[in-house]
């Protein structure tokens, strides 16, 4: 026994397999922030601008990554500590296949100079856009080419990681606050039961009879700088009345001496009426442009524009519906079939200077605006900067690893 | 019998070795690849959107030598 014991530990170096793994991370510090908003009190921002870790595994055609999502996560929540967690199989030559939960691309995400994109949430006084960076998806994904021999298309599957609960008899679970009538009995006509939202649960998987995405992201890479990409989006759920959908074009340049980027998106969406951002339809276009000028190995110079239109259709809310006898109501102060027009511009501009390898120093400035129109004057009370502009001045510290 | 065993031993240690050795022989062919990576490396930069991507595409590379 104790000969096998031996025999087997001189034999298992024989058996190793060769794993690598790694483990990357992407921290921005907000060093010394100020930031204004019209008719608001201006304040300074210090601390974490953006934390984020990724791990990754390989061996031979396979490998798996999990980003962990420590800057913005709800850690009770089942499945929410992960952003994406995914495995690919890279077996057959050119093509890569991906199962997991992640991002689903169609756009040309970029960070602009001291705030981040529109599509990720960059707004000091608040976009109505919906196709913002489509995270937390489960999908399934199929990628043909790479950069060696000039494309890549990615195609993708994909459903909400977050489903709305359902009970046996098929009836909807409302998140419900009150009631919206001021008397009578709580469910009745006269009282019905205000609901705020649906009862989500996060999920491993989808379904696709209760929604179907797709995805698709062709990229071309030119002449060594130049990367073009053409993108396209679809998704609907069983409570939006129509599909969502939209169109991305996008350029960049990487080099030592100007970059570039631009994105050009539009899109149409709908959403059901108590999902979070609900609207009935909305129709938006958002365009992005921005260079980064390498003055020498030190120093470089950035600037960086965005628009955004949004066209929004609300719901109604003023009428009732019932379920298993009792009667509910969404919040009619907000949604009363109302369309709201609003437009953000952002201008940002500022300098870097490379402190290491993987660090560097941003000194920059920010000039927002947004103005909103819509049809019945009360809508404007959904809003909490209508009719803003804001500045912002930044220092911000970033590093990767 | 225990002197067969202890041949045996013997005998499966140097095969051993020897598998283990000529697997270090493939060290060359992967400093190769980590000169071409290297390469892939000084061309990850620091932009947010893009960061990790550029990570993976170099991390999966070691492969596609």
């Amino acid at each position: 026994m104790r000969s096998l014991c031996l025999l087997l530990c001189l034999l298992l170096p024989n058996f190793a397999f060769s794993l690598d793994t790694a483990l990357k991370g992407f921290i921005a510090l907000d060093a010394l922030n100020y930031e204004k908003i019209s008719n608001a009190p201006g304040a300074a921002v210090i601390g974490i601008g953006v934390l984020d870790l990724k791990v990754f595994a390989e061996q031979d055609y396979l490998s798996a990554a999990i980003k962990l999502d420590l800057d913005n996560s709800k850690l009770s929540e089942a499945n929410n500590i992960f952003e994406e967690a995914y495995a690919s199989y890279r077996g057959i030559k050119g093509w890569r296949f991906s199962l997991g939960k992640g991002i689903i691309r169609f756009q040309n995400l970029h960070w602009g100079v001291i705030e981040n994109s529109y599509l990720d949430g960059g707004s000091l006084i608040g976009t109505e856009n919906g196709w913002r960076k489509v995270s937390r998806k489960n999908f399934i994904s199929a990628t043909y080419g790479y950069r060696g021999v000039g494309f890549a298309d990615t195609f993708a599957v994909f459903g909400d990681s977050t489903e709305v609960k359902t009970y046996d008899n098929g009836s909807i679970s409302y998140v419900t606050s009150g009631t919206t009538g001021t008397s009578g009995t709580p469910g009745t006509l006269s009282n019905p039961i205000k609901v705020t939202g649906y009862t989500g649960d996060n999920v491993p998987a989808f379904n696709t009879s209760k929604e179907q995405g797709f995805a698709n992201k062709l990229e071309l890479y030119r002449s060594g700088y130049w990367t073009l990409t053409a993108g396209q989006i679809y998704y609907r759920n069983k409570f939006a009345h129509t599909g969502s959908y939209a169109f991305d074009v996008g350029a960049t340049r990487d080099a030592d001496d100007w970059e570039f980027w631009v994105d050009l998106m539009w899109g149409k969406q709908s959403k059901g009426p108590f999902e979070a951002y609900s609207t009935y339809l909305k129709q938006e276009y958002f365009v992005q442009m921005g260079t980064q000028y390498h003055i020498n190995t030190d120093w470089s110079w950035l600037a960086n524009a965005e628009f955004t239109h949004v066209k929004d259709k609300y719901h109604d809310f003023s009428t009732s519906f019932v379920q298993e006898g009792k009667y509910y109501q969404g919040d009619v102060t907000r949604n009363f079939g109302q369309t709201a027009r609003s437009q953000n511009y952002k201008i940002e501009t500022g300098a870097q200077y490379n402190l290491s390898k993987s660090a560097f120093l941003t000194m920059g400035a920010l000039y927002e605006k947004r103005k909103t129109t819509v049809d019945i004057a009360r809508a404007l009370n959904n809003f909490r900067y209508p009719n803003n502009n804001a500045y912002k001045l930044a220092t911000t510290i970033s590093f990767w690893f | 019998m225990k002197t067969q065993i202890k041949f045996w031993l013997f005998i499966l240690t140097v095969g051993s070795t020897l598998v283990s050795c000529s697997h270090q022989q493939a060290a060359p062919d992967r400093s190769i690849a980590s000169e071409k990576t290297k390469d892939c490396w000084n061309h990850v930069k620091g932009e947010y959107q893009t960061y990790f991507d550029n990570v993976e595409e170099c991390i999966e590379k070691q492969d596609h030598k």
